[in-house]
């Protein structure tokens, strides 16, 4: 089925991706408009950054208390009747999903996009266990069909082209295979549809929960969240324990920001915000609610202040969109569910450190991230203390060699800017050395991995010194 | 020891000597421009998302709906719960159109052309709709038919999201939908396409 690349290997990846020109044109254009529309509704959000301190404010608050919410939400869900379910880690999780797919006798589940089932491995998981799970997100179905994984949080699919997704859509639906996006559109609308009125079992995620209430809340654009939990028997929400807030009224302020950070839209299409299966005065909706609540890794993270911002991340994708590594490289190469710079911190925590070694080094410490992030999450604070662990755990760090040269290289530089006479004996070795020095970085390993990316600035005719000391 | 406890136990650990903020008071609304009439505003947030606005007089929204309907060539319509739509099922009945109950089961709702249902309250801020599954059924048929039309009193138009959240009855009603104009993707080369899973076309109708 669909697998990630080697999270290892992400200098390779990284080079593979770099390799594909069509990917990175659709990323830039991506990455580009995203971060256009995020700047223009921010335009008309002037009071946004209190909105990031006081979604902060709370995310802190919760995170810092999770036990207590966790106990409140799962008290006031089950008296709303929803089935509050505790699972560990991944295979625990997906344990429970299957079960209650089989419990339903389903055969098949349909499905909302959702990080968290991602990150589980869901989806291998019912397959195994007999049961076929259908993407219904139309970004997501696409990466379904075509058995790859998903290259960005918030549009799956960015890095096919209309083409391509016709030729996918076309084996799955009959749609000619050179339709405009419209048609390809119609043509998934009308095969899904068929799944959503028959599937016994609706399975998503949850962008919240909310303790007070025993609440749900579901963000969308497409209105198949709706569909996955409207139309069939059973719905299961699979939920990171971090999701929580305390009042119904503490979303207003996530819901401010988190559309506004990811599509730039003031507020996505839907929001469905759901306590407790279907009453016996109501004629719809499911009538078996399960809550999975979700640790594989997240109580790792708590301990340390400088790990736990982390766990306020609200998966709004735009620190991927800001990102200079992530622009060029894509989702892919990070290996990882979780991509771009909040990937970069969250897998190897989640993951773990020797394997996911190479991402925290995947970045360029711009602070970009930093400066988007609509919890305030200090990626490059997180970046460096992960750093810092991979090398004091010892191993290989990423380009370990390059980086003794260049200790080498700058102690040199401050020995020689340390004094004028120094200074000056420096110049004219490197004015000597000029003639040549360009043909020798392109040759000589590692300057020539160096030079694979930069070009070599030539030194000026004539130095400033000179020109001072000939001024009128 | 169960999962449950496993994890509560791993936290509870975590955080023996975390000290978080206090909870901020709950509602940030003073931050948004306020400025204008509720239902103005309301009507350009939801034409600026793809939504139609239609302005009935009072009295005279049932009409207007069926109008609009019989104009669009609908034959079908599923009918939400609420009092407010009786007279739209009357109305429908006199033109010929034909009508799902709101009992109707909502796989019978894949034939419909079109929705009609209540919504409790609007918010200004956004052109959003808010659906109370408690107060009137529309969960299906605010859906899954291709057009979907709303009838809002303007006495429920409310300034923003924390007047609506802090609106919403309690207990809380057990589905509570925010509609904010038709569904849409643009998951093909960032093209954005109206009308994926939920209503290509959104109506409200304000009375």
């Amino acid at each position: 089925m669909s697998e990630h690349l080697p999270m290892e290997r992400f200098d390779r990846n990284a080079l593979d991706a770099l390799a594909m020109p069509g990917q990175r044109a659709a990323l830039r254009a991506a990455t580009e408009l995203f971060g256009e529309r995020r700047a223009a509704a921010l335009q008309r959000a002037p009071a946004f950054d209190a909105w990031r301190d006081h979604a902060r404010a709370v995310k802190d608050h919760v995170l810092a208390n999770l036990h207590r919410y966790l106990e409140q939400f799962e008290a006031a869900a089950t008296a709303r009747g929803t089935r509050v379910h505790w699972a560990a880690d991944a295979a625990m999780a997906c344990d429970i999903v299957a079960g209650i797919a089989r419990a339903a006798g389903a055969r098949t589940v349909v499905k909302s996009k959702s990080m968290t089932t991602e990150e589980i491995g869901l989806n291998d998981a019912l397959a195994a266990a007999g049961i076929d799970a259908v993407e219904t997100d139309l970004g997501e179905w696409i990466v379904q069909l075509a058995r790859e994984v998903p290259f960005h949080i918030v549009v799956p699919a960015i890095h096919k082209t209309r083409a391509q997704i016709g030729t996918i859509l076309h084996a799955a639906t009959g749609v000619a295979a050179d339709a405009d996006a419209r048609e390809l559109t119609r043509a998934a609308r009308a095969a899904l549809r068929e799944r959503f009125r028959t599937a016994a079992v609706g399975v998503t995620g949850a962008n919240f929960a909310v303790a007070a209430t025993g609440s749900i809340l579901i963000l969308e654009n497409e209105g198949n969240a709706r569909m996955c939990t409207t139309l069939p028997r059973v719905h299961v929400a699979v939920v990171g324990i971090e999701k929580l807030v305390p009042r119904l009224q503490d979303l207003a302020v996530f819901l401010r920001l988190l559309p506004r950070s990811g599509t730039g839209q003031d507020l996505t299409t839907y929001q469905s915000i759901l306590t407790g299966p279907r009453p016996a005065s109501a004629s719809e909706g499911p009538t078996e609610l399960h809550v999975v609540l979700l640790d594989n890794g997240r109580t790792r993270m708590l301990p340390q202040r400088v790990t736990r911002q982390a766990l306020a991340c609200i998966r709004c994708g735009a620190c991927l969109n800001a990102c200079p590594v992530y622009q060029q490289v894509g989702g892919h190469a990070y290996g990882s569910v979780y991509p771009g710079p909040i990937g970069a911190v969250i897998t190897p925590q989640l993951v773990d450190l020797g394997r996911a070694r190479q991402l925290p080094f995947a970045s360029s410490l711009c602070g970009a991230c930093r400066d988007v992030c609509p919890v305030r999450i200090d990626i490059p604070e997180l970046l460096l203390h992960l750093r810092a662990e991979v090398t004091q755990a010892g191993g290989a760090v990423p380009g370990g060699a390059r980086r003794r040269l260049q200790a080498l290289a700058f102690a040199a530089f401050a020995f020689a800017m340390a004094g004028p006479r120094r200074y000056r004996v420096a110049t004219a070795l490197v004015r000597a050395a000029d003639r040549w020095l360009p043909w020798l970085v392109r040759r000589l390993p590692p300057l020539s991995h160096w030079h694979r990316g930069r070009e070599l600035p030539r030194l000026a005719r004539r130095p400033f010194r000179a020109l001072w000391q000939e001024r009128p | 020891m169960s999962a449950r406890e496993q994890i509560l136990q791993r936290v509870r650990a975590a955080l023996a000597d975390a000290a978080g903020p206090p909870l901020p008071p709950p509602s940030i609304s003073a931050a948004v421009d306020a400025a204008g009439d509720l239902a103005e505003r309301f009507k350009a947030r939801l034409q600026a998302v793809g939504g139609e606005c239609i302005d009935a007089g009072h009295g005279a929204a049932a009409d207007a709906i069926v109008e609009r309907l019989a104009a669009l060539a609908v034959r079908t319509v599923a009918l939400g719960g609420g009092d407010e739509l009786r007279a739209v099922a009357a109305a429908l009945q006199r033109r010929g159109i034909a009508c799902l109950p709101p009992t109707a089961a909502p796989a019978d709702l894949f034939a419909a052309d079109a929705g009609v249902t209540q919504a409790q309250w609007g918010i200004a801020e956004t052109g959003t709709l808010v659906l109370d599954a408690d107060a009137a059924t529309a969960r299906a048929a605010s859906l899954v038919p291709p057009l979907h039309v709303a009838l809002l009193p303007r006495d429920r138009l409310l300034p923003d999201l924390d007047a609506a959240l802090a609106q919403l009855p309690q207990p809380v009603p057990h589905a509570v939908t925010l509609v904010t104009g038709p569904s849409r993707t643009a998951d093909i080369e960032l093209q954005l396409v109206v009308g994926v899973h939920g209503p290509r076309t959104l109506i409200v109708v304000l009375a």
